[in-house]
C-alpha cells in the first residue's frame, strides 16, 4: 500500500460532482466585450470625445491600422491571460502571437514619434486622461480576478500580468479616439498607465489580494 | 512506454477524471492511486530520490483534486497533468529553498550572539535533535500549530498552503517523530 493511500482515500471519500466550466477563449471574449462596452460608456460619460476622430478613422489608413492593432493587441492578451487560469491550456504560438501584436502596437506608436498617421493636434484633450486610464481599467480587472478564483490559477504573476495588461489597454486604446492624438502622449498618458495596472495587476494577483487560488 | 500504452493511460486517466468530475469516489480513488504511482515515478526518475519527494507527490495530488473541475474532457489529460505536475514540484523547491536560507540564517545569528558575549542565548524554540530530523515542511508545519499553538487555518496560510496539505504534514511530522521515539529507546 502507497505512503499517499491515506491522503487519496480522504480525497477521493470528500469528492462531489464538480460543474464544467466554459471554454476559456469564450470566457475571454465575453469579459472583453462586457469591458470594452462599460470603458467606451464610461469614456462617453465623463468627458469630452474628438470629434474628428471617427471621420479619421475612415480617411486615415494608418490610424485605422493602429486602431486594428490596438484592439488586435486586446484580444490576443485577453485570450492569453485567460488561458493562465487553466493548467495547461496556453499553447506557444498564442502567447507569442498575443507578444507580437502588443509589441506591434506599441511600435507602431513609436513610429508615430517621427512620422504621425494623422496630424497631432491638441482637440478632445481629456485633463485627467493619465488617472481616467487607471481607475477604469481597475473594475474589468476586478471582475478578470473574480472568474480566476473559479479556476486554478499556477503561476499567478503572469496570469496578473496579462489580465492586467488586457485591463489596462482597454481605456488606453479608447483613449486614442477620446482624448487628444500625439503619439507622444498616448505612450506616455495612455499606455503607461496600462503597463502600470499590469504591474498592479501582479501585486495583487502574487499577494492573492484578487485571486484566492490555488485554495478554491 | 510504448504508444499504445500512452494512449491507453490517456484515454482511462481522461475517463476516469470525468467520472470523478461526475463525484465517483471509487474511480477517482483508482485514478488518484495510478497518478501518484505515475507521478513518483516520473520524479524518482528526473530529480532521484529528493527527501521531500513524497510531500511533492502529495501537494501534487492535493492541487490535482482542487484543480479537478478544470479539466476539459474534450482535450488531452496529460498537459494539463504535466502543467501541475512541474508548477507544484518548482513550488515545492522554491519553498524548501527559501526554508532553508531562513534556517541558515538563524543559525548565523545564533552562532553571532553567543560569540558575542551577550550572556546565555535564549533557548531556541525547538531545539531538540529528534525535532531537527524532521522534513524542514514537517517540522515548519508542527512548530506553527503544536509549538505556537496556532489553528490549522492560520498556520496554513501562514505558510502558503491549503489546510488539507498542512493537516498531512502535521499527520506526518507525529508519525515521524513517534518513529524517531521509538528508534530512540533501543539505543
Amino acid at each position: 500500500m502507497s505512503s499517499h493511500q491515506p491522503l487519496i482515500k480522504s480525497l477521493a471519500a470528500e469528492v462531489t460532482p464538480v460543474k464544467a466550466l466554459m471554454n476559456n477563449d469564450l470566457l475571454a471574449l465575453l469579459w472583453l466585450l462586457g469591458s470594452i462596452v462599460y470603458c467606451l460608456t464610461i469614456i462617453h460619460l465623463l468627458g469630452p470625445i474628438r470629434s474628428s476622430a471617427y471621420s479619421q478613422l475612415i480617411i486615415e489608413p494608418r490610424f485605422m491600422l493602429e486602431m486594428l492593432a490596438g484592439l488586435t493587441a486586446i484580444v490576443l492578451t485577453s485570450v492569453v491571460a485567460f488561458r493562465h487560469t487553466v493548467p495547461g491550456a496556453l499553447s506557444r504560438p498564442v502567447t507569442i502571437s498575443a507578444s507580437i501584436a502588443v509589441l506591434f502596437w506599441i511600435g507602431l506608436n513609436i513610429y508615430g514619434l517621427f512620422d504621425p498617421a494623422i496630424e497631432p493636434s491638441t482637440e478632445g484633450y481629456r485633463h485627467y486622461c493619465v488617472y481616467e486610464t487607471f481607475i477604469y481599467a481597475l473594475p474589468p480587472l476586478f471582475i478578470a480576478g473574480l472568474l480566476a478564483r473559479r479556476r486554478l490559477v499556477l503561476e499567478l504573476g503572469n496570469a496578473g500580468f496579462g489580465l492586467g495588461l488586457a485591463a489596462g489597454m482597454i481605456p488606453a486604446w479608447y483613449m486614442q479616439m477620446a482624448c487628444i492624438y500625439s503619439p507622444e502622449h498616448m505612450l506616455r498618458f495612455h499606455l503607461l498607465p496600462a503597463i502600470v495596472v499590469a504591474g498592479t495587476a501582479v501585486l495583487l494577483f502574487k499577494t492573492r489580494g484578487l485571486v484566492g487560488v490555488v485554495d478554491k | 512506454m510504448t504508444k499504445a500504452h500512452y494512449r491507453e493511460d490517456e484515454q482511462r486517466w481522461s475517463r476516469l477524471m470525468v467520472a470523478a468530475q461526475s463525484g465517483n469516489a471509487k474511480d477517482y480513488e483508482q485514478l488518484l492511486t495510478e497518478l501518484s504511482a505515475f507521478i513518483g515515478h516520473y520524479l524518482r526518475s528526473r530529480i532521484g530520490a529528493h527527501q521531500s519527494l513524497d510531500d511533492w507527490v502529495q501537494d501534487i495530488l492535493i492541487a490535482i483534486h482542487q484543480g479537478r473541475h478544470t479539466y476539459n474532457p474534450t482535450r488531452a489529460i496529460r498537459p494539463w497533468l504535466f502543467a501541475i505536475i512541474r508548477h507544484q514540484t518548482i513550488d515545492g523547491m522554491r519553498r524548501q529553498s527559501a526554508y532553508q536560507k531562513m534556517l541558515e540564517q538563524q543559525a548565523e545569528q545564533v552562532a553571532y550572539a553567543m560569540n558575542d558575549g551577550h550572556g546565555e542565548m535564549k533557548e531556541p524554540l525547538i531545539e531538540g535533535y529528534l525535532f531537527k530530523a524532521l522534513k524542514p515542511q514537517h517540522r515548519e508545519a508542527l512548530t506553527l500549530t503544536k509549538i505556537i499553538g496556532l489553528s490549522s487555518k492560520e498556520a496554513a496560510s501562514k505558510l502558503g498552503i491549503s489546510e488539507v496539505t498542512l493537516k498531512v504534514r502535521v499527520h506526518r511530522a507525529i508519525k515521524q517523530l513517534k518513529k524517531l521515539l521509538e528508534a530512540e529507546s533501543y539505543e
